[in-house]
Parts: C-alpha cells; sequence; structure tokens
C-alpha cells in the first residue's frame, strides 16, 4: 500500500511536469469548446469601427492571476486593435498598471510584423488611462460624467484626453461601444455589472474571470447582464483559436500551450482523485 | 452614549443619507425643490476616501516598523523574518519612488512645451478678440521667443545626451521638429521687431511646430527612461522579483489542490459521489483532452454550470445581499457597537 503514504513532493514533481512540459516542448492541442467565449468573441466581432465609438477595457488583475486574465485581455485587445476599434484601456487595480503599458505594446509589435506597412499608434488605436483610484465610486462617476475627457483629465503619460483626436468632442458613456473587464476580483466585477449604465444605455459587457469565478460568472451571463465570458485559461484558448480561424497568418500565442499543460495536470488531478479512492476502498476492505 | 459616539453616529447616517438619496433620486433634482444635482461632489468626496486610504497605509507603514523592529531589537522569534521584510519594505519603497518621479520628469519637458504653445494660441485668441491684458502683445510674443529659444537649446542639449542607439525615426523627427520650431520662431521674432502691431499669424505657426516638437520630445525623454538605471532597477524588483513572486504563491494552490484531491476527495456517501461526478465531468469537459472520452463533456459542463451551480450560487449570492442590506442598515444607524460605544461600566473603547 505505498500508494496510501505517497510522498507530497511525488505528486508535487508530477504537477510540475505536466504543468512545464507542454511549455518546454511546445506541445498543444485544439482547446475544447467554450460557447461562453464564443459569445465574446461574437460581440467583439460585431463591433464596428465608428467614428466617435470606442471600447473601454479594464484590466482588473495583478501577477497573481496574470497567467489566466493576461491572455484573455490579450486576445481581446488584440481582437479590437485588428478590427480598427479604439481602444481606452483603464484599471483600478494599481498593480495591473504596468501591464496596460505593456501588452498593448506587444499586440502592436505583433501586428505590425504580421502586417508589413501598416501602423498601429498610441492616441489613434488606444489610449491608456492607467490605474484610477475610487473604485466603485468611480464607476458610478463614469455613466453621470458629461464628459469623460473632465472626469479623466490626463492620460497615464499626463496627457491631457482632449489632445487625442478620439476626445476633442465631449465623449459619454453612450460612445462606449463595448465594455471588457478582466478580473479575479468579485467585488470589482460587480461594481461594473451594477453601475456602468444609464436608464436608457448599457454598453455591450464581456467580463473574463478566474477559473475559480466562474460559477458566480455564470449567473449573471445567464440573466444577460453579460454578453460574453472568458472561463479561465479554458476561454482565453478557445478565443486564441477563433482569432487564428479568421485571421490564418496570425502568430499563436501562449493561451492554447498554457491551456494545454493545465488539461494535463486536471488529467493528473483526475487520476489521483480515482487512485486515491481505490486505495481507500481497498484500506477500507481491509479493515485499515 | 458619549458625544464622540453621538458625532460619529451622525456623521455615519448624514454620510449613508447622502449615497442613499444619490441612487434613489434623479440626477437633478426640479428646480421647485431647490434644483440640487445629485453626484455633483462625487468626486472631491472620492478624492476625500483616498486621502483617508493614504493615512490608513501610513498607519499600516508605522505598524510594521513598530512590530517588527521591536521584534528585530529584541532578537524575538522570526527576527530574521523581520529583517527581510523591512530591508524588502525599505527597498521597494526607494526604488518606487525613484522610477516614479523619474517618470514624472519625462512629461515634464513635454508638459512644458505643450504649455508655451498654449500661450501661443491664447496670445492669438486674446489678439483676435481684442482682449486687454497687464503686459502688451509685442512684449508678451518676446516672452513666448525667449521661452521657445530656451526649449529649443535644452531639446538638442538633450538630444546631444542621448546615445547612437536611439531610434532614427526619433532622432529624425527631433531634428527636422527643432529645425521648424527655430524656423518659425524667427519668422514671429522677425515680424513682431518690424510690424507695429502684433503679428497674429505666425503664432499660430508657432504653437503647431511646438505640438509637433512636444511629441518627439516625449519619446526622446522615454527612451532616455528606459535606458536609465533607475528604470532597470524598478523593472528588476517589479517584472524581475514582484511579478514572479506573485504569480508563484497564487500558483502554489494548483500544487496543493492536486495534493488535496489526492489526500481528501473520497467518496464517503451518495452526495460525495455526486460532487466527484459533478467534478470530473466540469474538469473533463474544459480541457482537450475531453475528445478521447465523450464529445458531450463540454455541453454536459456547461449545463451543471449554467442550472444546477448557478441556481446554487444565486441563492447564494441572494443570502449575501440580504446580508449585506441588513448590515448596512445596523451601520447606517449605528446599532453596530463601535470604538466609542460604551460599556456597562461607563468607559469608552470597551467592545459589547
Amino acid at each position: 500500500m505505498k500508494f496510501k503514504t505517497l510522498d507530497r513532493r511525488v505528486i508535487y514533481l508530477f504537477v510540475f511536469l505536466a504543468l512545464s512540459w507542454p511549455l518546454l516542448k511546445g506541445f498543444s492541442i485544439k482547446p475544447a469548446r467554450m460557447k461562453s467565449a464564443d459569445k465574446f468573441y461574437e460581440i467583439v466581432d460585431q463591433t464596428k469601427s465608428e467614428p466617435n465609438k470606442f471600447a473601454f477595457i479594464s484590466f482588473d488583475f495583478g501577477p497573481s492571476t496574470k497567467a489566466e486574465n493576461g491572455p484573455q485581455a490579450e486576445v481581446v485587445v488584440e481582437h479590437l486593435m485588428r478590427r480598427r476599434v479604439p481602444v481606452v484601456l483603464f484599471t483600478q487595480y494599481i498593480q495591473a498598471d504596468p501591464f496596460l503599458k505593456s501588452i498593448p505594446l506587444k499586440i502592436k509589435a505583433a501586428l505590425e510584423a504580421e502586417m508589413p506597412g501598416q501602423k498601429w499608434i498610441y492616441g489613434k488605436d488606444w489610449i491608456n488611462l492607467g490605474f484610477r483610484p475610487g473604485s466603485g465610486l468611480l464607476i458610478q462617476s463614469i455613466p453621470k460624467s458629461t464628459n469623460l475627457a473632465d472626469l479623466f483629465g490626463v492620460d497615464a503619460f499626463s496627457t491631457p484626453l482632449k489632445e487625442f483626436a478620439l476626445f476633442k468632442k465631449p465623449k459619454t458613456l453612450k460612445n462606449i461601444s463595448l465594455l471588457g473587464q478582466f478580473t479575479g476580483l468579485v467585488g470589482l466585477f460587480d461594481s461594473y455589472v451594477q453601475f456602468f449604465q444609464t436608464t436608457d444605455y448599457k454598453p455591450v459587457f464581456g467580463h473574463g474571470c478566474t477559473s475559480i469565478t466562474i460559477p458566480e460568472a455564470y449567473i449573471y451571463l445567464d440573466s444577460g447582464q453579460l454578453q460574453g465570458l472568458q472561463e479561465g485559461i479554458a476561454g482565453a484558448a478557445w478565443y486564441s483559436k477563433r482569432l487564428t480561424d479568421a485571421y490564418p497568418n496570425r502568430k499563436p500565442d501562449n493561451a492554447i500551450l498554457i491551456n494545454t499543460g493545465l488539461g494535463i495536470a486536471h488529467l493528473l488531478l483526475i487520476f489521483l482523485i480515482i487512485l486515491g479512492n481505490i486505495t481507500g476502498l481497498i484500506s477500507r476492505s481491509k479493515g485499515g | 452614549m458619549n458625544w464622540k459616539a453621538r458625532l460619529l453616529a451622525t456623521l455615519t447616517f448624514l454620510g449613508g443619507l447622502y449615497y442613499f438619496l444619490d441612487f434613489v433620486l434623479p440626477a437633478k433634482l426640479p428646480d421647485s425643490l431647490g434644483g440640487y444635482e445629485f453626484g455633483k461632489y462625487n468626486q472631491e468626496i472620492s478624492r476625500g476616501f483616498i486621502a483617508i486610504g493614504s493615512v490608513a497605509f501610513a498607519l499600516g507603514l508605522i505598524n510594521i516598523f513598530y512590530i517588527h523592529g521591536a521584534r528585530i531589537i529584541f532578537r524575538k522569534k522570526g527576527f530574521l523574518n523581520s529583517i527581510a521584510l523591512l530591508i524588502s519594505l525599505v527597498a521597494m519603497v526607494i526604488f518606487t519612488t525613484n522610477e516614479w518621479l523619474a517618470f514624472e520628469q519625462v512629461n515634464k519637458y513635454a508638459e512644458n512645451i505643450r504649455n508655451i504653445a498654449a500661450y501661443s494660441r491664447q496670445i492669438q485668441s486674446d489678439l483676435k478678440e481684442k482682449k486687454e491684458s497687464t503686459r502688451s502683445p509685442n512684449a508678451r510674443i518676446e516672452l513666448l521667443i525667449a521661452e521657445t529659444e530656451k526649449i529649443i537649446k535644452d531639446s538638442e542639449a538633450s538630444l546631444s545626451e542621448a546615445k547612437s542607439d536611439l531610434p532614427h525615426i526619433v532622432r529624425d523627427g527631433l531634428i527636422q521638429n527643432i529645425k521648424l520650431v527655430s524656423k518659425e520662431n524667427n519668422l514671429l521674432k522677425i515680424k513682431n521687431e518690424s510690424e507695429v502691431a502684433a503679428p497674429i499669424k505666425p503664432l499660430d505657426s508657432v504653437a503647431t511646430a511646438l505640438i509637433k516638437l512636444s511629441g518627439d520630445r516625449q519619446q526622446l525623454e522615454e527612451y532616455l527612461y528606459k535606458s536609465s538605471t533607475t528604470k532597470a532597477l524598478y523593472d528588476f524588483v517589479y517584472d524581475g522579483l514582484f511579478v514572479p513572486l506573485g504569480a508563484a504563491m497564487f500558483s502554489l494552490l494548483g500544487f496543493y489542490i492536486i495534493s488535496a484531491g489526492y489526500r481528501a476527495f473520497r467518496i464517503r456517501s451518495i452526495e460525495s459521489g455526486l460532487m466527484m461526478i459533478a467534478a470530473v465531468i466540469v474538469m473533463l469537459g474544459q480541457i482537450p483532452f475531453y475528445i478521447y472520452v465523450s464529445e458531450v463533456l463540454p455541453d454536459l459542463r456547461l449545463w451543471l454550470l449554467e442550472y444546477p451551480s448557478a441556481a446554487a450560487f444565486r441563492a447564494i449570492k441572494f443570502g449575501a445581499a440580504i446580508a449585506g442590506l441588513y448590515m448596512a442598515i445596523r451601520m447606517w444607524f449605528s446599532i453596530e457597537t463601535s470604538s466609542f460605544a460604551e460599556d456597562n461600566s461607563g468607559k469608552a473603547g470597551a467592545n459589547k
């Protein structure tokens, strides 16, 4: 009955191998279809590139959930930038601030390498508002604002928003065609569900959550308060696959690789649960 | 109830009343009711919250130094951990503050150029509208010319500081725009000296050239900032240590969950059996390998999440919301015991 007293370090070693092997070898498998991520893809794909309209994307995640929320945010921002929908990036979580700078630059470099001759320019294709404190109160101020440029004032680099073509004329909530929010923090997500709307207008809302908060996000998807959802890394991987199908020249990202590793780890977990139950059953039948 | 408790209860009630009214009443009351605009001061109130939050951070810092400082001085158990904590804390504060100051400097130059451009446009607009100013228009233009010359010299000096690996697109743009600003400024100088009336048109050209220069200057300063030691040190502590450590802390969960799954997830009853079946379906339904088991697994998973799980979570959410409402009412009316509440002996600060 060696399995009964299996050293946890052996289990840790197996988990480590399961997660790292696909990353090191570049081994990936087609992700499972996620209908909620399909819905997210569709709402982004239907967002038109119109003058005076933009997508408002909030990165409310830090290093701890970057592995899940990072790829989710990347695929959505990439999709919007491909479709030339201006993106306004924002965060209420101080630790996300560096990602607001690095993620769009990474996407810009990938897109410009894929499509030589085309340029994605800061101020036109995306604007970074940076970290803004104020939490729920700030979210409540957005629908009430008669000019978002006055509410936010400057971007993350202290450039007055009114200097950007997008904010030359007053912009309100009605100019936001799509709201995207990525977080593992349920409290922050709830404040968008409650307050990011007026009595006569509500932007289309897509959310990226961590695996732990999936069950909670589903109640909003079912009620229609959310129009799209990316469930953990599995959602990001399926979204990434849809993007690759639509843009065949696109280089694969890490989402599918990480998802494959996580899939192997899940298989290991299922195997260990079954093994644990068999050993437990044998032990009980022997009166152990 | 002592006066402190009464004061706190009154302030709490008024604060709660404001937000209650802000939520239920229209954004602007009808003129017959005073026409008050709710939410008008939300930004100021939000700044107040930030200020109070900052005070809480400062108190937290003092507390950390007090507790861990004492542990180090008296060499109590775990004092080495306390040393590591305080060194990390001080180092992070120094690196982050330095980075913040350097980044502020990056924007300062471009902002200064934009301010001069705005000044040029202001003179132009005042001249068109024939507005009076404390200085004569020609004197204001002379001041503008002098400031623009300073910007040109400063930009040339910064450009010469930049190493040869400065992207040529930035270098070329900056050289071109320095020349453009210099040309427009000289033109303005000549017109201002030769004409009796202050020139209007060249003011616009100077402002436009300055705005162009501000963009290039920002890029140059960003380049200088990115190649600075301050930025390298910040990247080392933030991207090199903080981000991976944060991710590692969270990823440990995965290791523990799998180990716990093996040790604790045992079928001992019908309920635990159902739970295991549901867990296995949800896990298999979202991983790429479901295809080797059954193609219906993703749909089964979806059904589990959309029906039984969503129903249970709704019930939990409703329960939590009602409990939250109950707590909010208790806090709003100060029914909860506070730090200033009196105990039976009449002493303030005791918990009931």
